[in-house]
Protein backbone atom coordinates (compact mmCIF):
# COMPACT_ATOMS: atom_id res chain seq x y z
CA UNK A 1 0.00 0.00 0.00
CA UNK A 2 1.37 3.78 -0.74
CA UNK A 3 2.15 6.06 2.00
CA UNK A 4 -0.70 8.36 1.24
CA UNK A 5 -4.07 8.90 2.36
CA UNK A 6 -7.11 8.37 1.66
CA UNK A 7 -8.06 12.36 1.25
CA UNK A 8 -4.49 12.69 -0.19
CA UNK A 9 -5.81 9.91 -2.73
CA UNK A 10 -9.05 11.33 -4.18
CA UNK A 11 -7.38 14.61 -4.12
CA UNK A 12 -4.73 13.84 -6.54
CA UNK A 13 -7.30 11.44 -8.78
CA UNK A 14 -9.94 14.81 -8.85
CA UNK A 15 -6.65 17.55 -9.89
CA UNK A 16 -5.44 14.94 -12.53
CA UNK A 17 -8.89 14.58 -13.76
CA UNK A 18 -8.99 18.42 -13.64
CA UNK A 19 -6.32 18.71 -15.77
CA UNK A 20 -7.87 16.79 -18.37
CA UNK A 21 -10.84 17.99 -18.10
CA UNK A 22 -11.12 20.76 -20.63
CA UNK A 23 -9.19 18.67 -23.13
CA UNK A 24 -11.68 15.91 -22.74
CA UNK A 25 -14.88 18.32 -23.24
CA UNK A 26 -13.09 20.00 -26.18
CA UNK A 27 -12.84 16.42 -27.72
CA UNK A 28 -16.44 15.80 -27.13
CA UNK A 29 -17.72 18.87 -28.73
CA UNK A 30 -15.44 17.80 -31.72
CA UNK A 31 -16.42 14.63 -32.12
CA UNK A 32 -20.45 16.27 -31.97
CA UNK A 33 -20.06 18.39 -33.97
CA UNK A 34 -17.76 15.97 -36.82
CA UNK A 35 -21.22 13.54 -36.43
CA UNK A 36 -23.46 16.72 -36.93
CA UNK A 37 -21.68 18.28 -40.04
CA UNK A 38 -20.45 15.38 -41.53
CA UNK A 39 -23.73 13.41 -43.27
CA UNK A 40 -23.59 9.74 -43.46
CA UNK A 41 -24.00 9.79 -47.55
CA UNK A 42 -20.63 11.40 -47.61
CA UNK A 43 -19.54 7.73 -46.40
CA UNK A 44 -20.91 6.22 -49.67
CA UNK A 45 -20.02 8.51 -51.79
CA UNK A 46 -16.09 8.50 -51.20
CA UNK A 47 -15.64 4.46 -52.14
CA UNK A 48 -15.15 3.71 -55.50
CA UNK A 49 -15.73 -0.09 -55.87
CA UNK A 50 -12.16 -1.20 -56.10
CA UNK A 51 -10.90 -3.37 -53.09
CA UNK A 52 -7.58 -2.35 -52.62
CA UNK A 53 -7.89 1.29 -53.18
CA UNK A 54 -10.91 1.17 -50.99
CA UNK A 55 -9.67 -0.50 -47.72
CA UNK A 56 -6.92 2.73 -47.87
CA UNK A 57 -10.17 4.75 -48.31
CA UNK A 58 -11.78 2.69 -45.87
CA UNK A 59 -8.88 3.10 -43.21
CA UNK A 60 -8.63 7.21 -43.92
CA UNK A 61 -11.65 7.94 -42.93
CA UNK A 62 -12.46 5.73 -40.33
CA UNK A 63 -9.53 7.44 -38.84
CA UNK A 64 -11.32 11.04 -39.30
CA UNK A 65 -14.43 10.02 -38.26
CA UNK A 66 -15.75 10.15 -34.71
CA UNK A 67 -18.26 8.94 -32.81
CA UNK A 68 -19.63 5.32 -31.27
CA UNK A 69 -18.54 2.13 -32.45
CA UNK A 70 -22.30 1.08 -33.10
CA UNK A 71 -22.48 4.35 -35.38
CA UNK A 72 -19.63 2.96 -37.54
CA UNK A 73 -21.48 -0.86 -37.13
CA UNK A 74 -24.51 0.60 -38.87
CA UNK A 75 -22.30 2.73 -41.30
CA UNK A 76 -20.79 -0.58 -42.20
CA UNK A 77 -24.15 -2.34 -43.03
CA UNK A 78 -25.38 0.14 -45.42
CA UNK A 79 -21.64 0.64 -47.18
CA UNK A 80 -21.94 -3.43 -47.93
CA UNK A 81 -25.69 -3.00 -49.03
CA UNK A 82 -24.18 -0.62 -51.64
CA UNK A 83 -21.75 -3.02 -52.75
CA UNK A 84 -18.80 -1.66 -51.52
CA UNK A 85 -16.30 -4.72 -50.43
CA UNK A 86 -16.13 -6.39 -47.55
CA UNK A 87 -11.88 -5.62 -47.15
CA UNK A 88 -13.09 -1.80 -47.25
CA UNK A 89 -15.92 -1.97 -44.84
CA UNK A 90 -13.64 -4.10 -42.29
CA UNK A 91 -10.71 -1.54 -42.73
CA UNK A 92 -13.42 0.94 -41.88
CA UNK A 93 -14.51 -0.15 -38.68
CA UNK A 94 -11.36 -1.12 -37.55
CA UNK A 95 -9.87 2.03 -38.15
CA UNK A 96 -12.72 3.91 -36.48
CA UNK A 97 -12.25 2.44 -33.59
CA UNK A 98 -8.80 1.75 -33.39
CA UNK A 99 -7.37 5.66 -34.75
CA UNK A 100 -8.28 8.75 -33.73
CA UNK A 101 -7.48 12.03 -35.46
CA UNK A 102 -10.02 13.90 -33.51
CA UNK A 103 -8.63 12.51 -30.24
CA UNK A 104 -5.15 13.17 -31.39
CA UNK A 105 -4.87 16.41 -29.79
CA UNK A 106 -5.80 14.80 -26.37
CA UNK A 107 -4.11 11.72 -26.58
CA UNK A 108 -0.79 14.03 -27.48
CA UNK A 109 -1.45 16.34 -24.82
CA UNK A 110 -2.02 13.28 -21.83
CA UNK A 111 -0.21 10.55 -23.75
CA UNK A 112 2.81 12.40 -25.26
CA UNK A 113 2.95 12.93 -28.88
CA UNK A 114 5.61 10.76 -29.77
CA UNK A 115 3.41 7.97 -28.58
CA UNK A 116 -0.05 9.27 -29.87
CA UNK A 117 1.34 9.32 -33.20
CA UNK A 118 3.05 5.96 -33.88
CA UNK A 119 0.20 4.66 -32.09
CA UNK A 120 -2.20 6.12 -34.60
CA UNK A 121 0.29 5.79 -37.59
CA UNK A 122 0.77 1.93 -36.46
CA UNK A 123 -3.18 0.98 -36.23
CA UNK A 124 -3.72 2.84 -39.34
CA UNK A 125 -1.37 0.79 -41.30
CA UNK A 126 -2.72 -2.50 -39.28
CA UNK A 127 -6.44 -1.67 -39.92
CA UNK A 128 -5.72 -2.36 -43.22
CA UNK A 129 -3.67 -5.91 -42.57
CA UNK A 130 -6.66 -6.48 -40.18
CA UNK A 131 -9.06 -6.39 -42.70
CA UNK A 132 -7.60 -8.29 -45.10
CA UNK A 133 -6.86 -11.05 -42.80
CA UNK A 134 -10.30 -11.20 -41.71
CA UNK A 135 -11.69 -11.32 -45.03
CA UNK A 136 -9.37 -14.17 -46.03
CA UNK A 137 -10.30 -16.47 -43.03
CA UNK A 138 -14.32 -15.48 -43.52
CA UNK A 139 -13.48 -16.95 -47.02
CA UNK A 140 -11.79 -20.39 -46.01
CA UNK A 141 -14.36 -20.60 -43.42
CA UNK B 1 -7.55 39.54 -21.56
CA UNK B 2 -5.59 38.13 -24.34
CA UNK B 3 -2.39 38.04 -21.81
CA UNK B 4 -4.45 35.91 -19.46
CA UNK B 5 -5.59 33.38 -22.83
CA UNK B 6 -2.20 33.46 -23.62
CA UNK B 7 -1.32 32.11 -20.03
CA UNK B 8 -3.26 29.37 -20.48
CA UNK B 9 -2.89 25.37 -20.56
CA UNK B 10 -3.36 23.77 -23.95
CA UNK B 11 -6.07 21.90 -23.02
CA UNK B 12 -8.02 25.25 -22.15
CA UNK B 13 -7.08 26.70 -25.56
CA UNK B 14 -8.30 24.12 -27.24
CA UNK B 15 -12.08 24.08 -25.31
CA UNK B 16 -11.98 28.11 -25.40
CA UNK B 17 -11.25 27.25 -29.55
CA UNK B 18 -14.31 24.47 -29.75
CA UNK B 19 -16.25 27.10 -27.96
CA UNK B 20 -15.82 29.65 -31.02
CA UNK B 21 -16.33 27.20 -33.26
CA UNK B 22 -19.70 26.33 -31.58
CA UNK B 23 -20.41 29.98 -31.74
CA UNK B 24 -19.85 29.85 -35.24
CA UNK B 25 -21.92 27.40 -36.24
CA UNK B 26 -24.69 28.83 -34.52
CA UNK B 27 -24.72 32.09 -36.51
CA UNK B 28 -23.92 30.29 -39.61
CA UNK B 29 -26.17 26.92 -39.05
CA UNK B 30 -28.76 26.79 -36.35
CA UNK B 31 -29.41 23.04 -37.57
CA UNK B 32 -26.32 22.61 -37.63
CA UNK B 33 -25.71 23.63 -34.36
CA UNK B 34 -28.63 21.95 -32.58
CA UNK B 35 -27.67 18.43 -33.84
CA UNK B 36 -23.98 18.91 -32.38
CA UNK B 37 -25.51 19.80 -29.05
CA UNK B 38 -28.19 16.70 -29.15
CA UNK B 39 -25.10 14.54 -29.65
CA UNK B 40 -23.17 16.21 -27.27
CA UNK B 41 -25.92 15.68 -24.58
CA UNK B 42 -26.54 12.05 -25.41
CA UNK B 43 -22.36 11.33 -24.87
CA UNK B 44 -22.52 13.40 -21.43
CA UNK B 45 -25.23 11.48 -20.53
CA UNK B 46 -23.56 7.84 -21.60
CA UNK B 47 -20.23 9.00 -20.28
CA UNK B 48 -20.97 10.24 -16.90
CA UNK B 49 -20.83 6.85 -15.20
CA UNK B 50 -17.84 6.11 -16.98
CA UNK B 51 -16.54 9.56 -15.72
CA UNK B 52 -17.13 8.27 -11.96
CA UNK B 53 -15.79 4.86 -12.27
CA UNK B 54 -12.44 6.12 -13.72
CA UNK B 55 -12.08 8.51 -10.85
CA UNK B 56 -12.96 5.31 -8.89
CA UNK B 57 -10.18 3.72 -10.25
CA UNK B 58 -7.80 6.24 -10.55
CA UNK B 59 -8.31 6.66 -6.77
CA UNK B 60 -7.56 3.27 -5.98
CA UNK B 61 -4.36 3.64 -7.85
CA UNK B 62 -3.02 6.44 -6.07
CA UNK B 63 -3.93 4.54 -2.49
CA UNK B 64 -2.83 0.87 -3.56
CA UNK B 65 -0.69 0.83 -6.60
CA UNK B 66 2.72 1.66 -6.06
CA UNK B 67 5.92 1.90 -9.12
CA UNK B 68 6.92 -1.81 -7.23
CA UNK B 69 3.50 -3.04 -8.37
CA UNK B 70 3.85 -1.66 -11.86
CA UNK B 71 7.67 -3.25 -11.87
CA UNK B 72 6.10 -6.44 -10.19
CA UNK B 73 3.32 -6.96 -12.89
CA UNK B 74 6.42 -5.55 -16.03
CA UNK B 75 8.19 -8.98 -15.26
CA UNK B 76 5.83 -11.29 -16.07
CA UNK B 77 5.31 -10.72 -19.55
CA UNK B 78 2.41 -13.37 -19.86
CA UNK B 79 0.50 -12.16 -16.51
CA UNK B 80 1.15 -8.52 -17.95
CA UNK B 81 -0.64 -8.90 -21.00
CA UNK B 82 -3.16 -11.10 -19.91
CA UNK B 83 -4.11 -8.22 -17.37
CA UNK B 84 -4.04 -5.93 -19.83
CA UNK B 85 -5.95 -7.46 -22.82
CA UNK B 86 -9.01 -8.98 -19.71
CA UNK B 87 -8.38 -4.97 -18.65
CA UNK B 88 -8.88 -3.82 -22.17
CA UNK B 89 -12.26 -5.84 -22.84
CA UNK B 90 -13.97 -5.56 -19.61
CA UNK B 91 -13.22 -1.47 -19.86
CA UNK B 92 -16.24 0.83 -21.79
CA UNK B 93 -16.74 3.97 -22.59
CA UNK B 94 -14.57 6.26 -25.34
CA UNK B 95 -10.81 5.94 -25.27
CA UNK B 96 -10.28 9.93 -24.60
CA UNK B 97 -11.85 9.08 -20.92
CA UNK B 98 -8.91 6.55 -20.12
CA UNK B 99 -5.86 8.70 -20.68
CA UNK B 100 -5.91 10.15 -16.95
CA UNK B 101 -5.75 6.62 -15.42
CA UNK B 102 -3.59 5.72 -18.77
CA UNK B 103 -0.97 8.55 -17.94
CA UNK B 104 -1.16 7.87 -13.93
CA UNK B 105 -0.12 4.53 -14.76
CA UNK B 106 2.77 5.54 -17.40
CA UNK B 107 4.18 7.75 -14.00
CA UNK B 108 4.53 4.64 -12.09
CA UNK B 109 5.91 2.59 -14.87
CA UNK B 110 3.23 1.10 -17.24
CA UNK B 111 5.03 0.42 -20.44
CA UNK B 112 3.79 2.66 -23.28
CA UNK B 113 3.40 -0.76 -25.13
CA UNK B 114 1.11 -1.90 -22.60
CA UNK B 115 -1.01 1.48 -23.08
CA UNK B 116 -1.57 0.89 -26.68
CA UNK B 117 -2.57 -2.48 -26.32
CA UNK B 118 -5.12 -1.64 -24.10
CA UNK B 119 -5.99 1.41 -26.03
CA UNK B 120 -6.34 -1.07 -29.17
CA UNK B 121 -8.52 -3.17 -27.61
CA UNK B 122 -10.70 -0.72 -25.39
CA UNK B 123 -11.82 0.78 -28.79
CA UNK B 124 -13.49 -2.42 -30.16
Amino acid sequence: MNTISVKQAALKAARSLWRSFPMILATILLVSLVNAVVPKSFYVKIFRKNALFDSFIGSSIGSISAGTPITSYILGGELLKQGISLIAVTAFLVSWVTVGIVQFPAESAILGKKFAFWRNLLSFILSIFTAVITVAILNLL
Amino acid sequence: MISKIKQLGGGWKFLISMCLIYLAILVISYDAFVKSMIFFYKIILKILPVFVFVFFLMFIVNLFVSPNHILHIEKNKFRKWLLIIVAGILSTGPIYMWYPLLAELKKKGLSYGAIACFLYIIGR
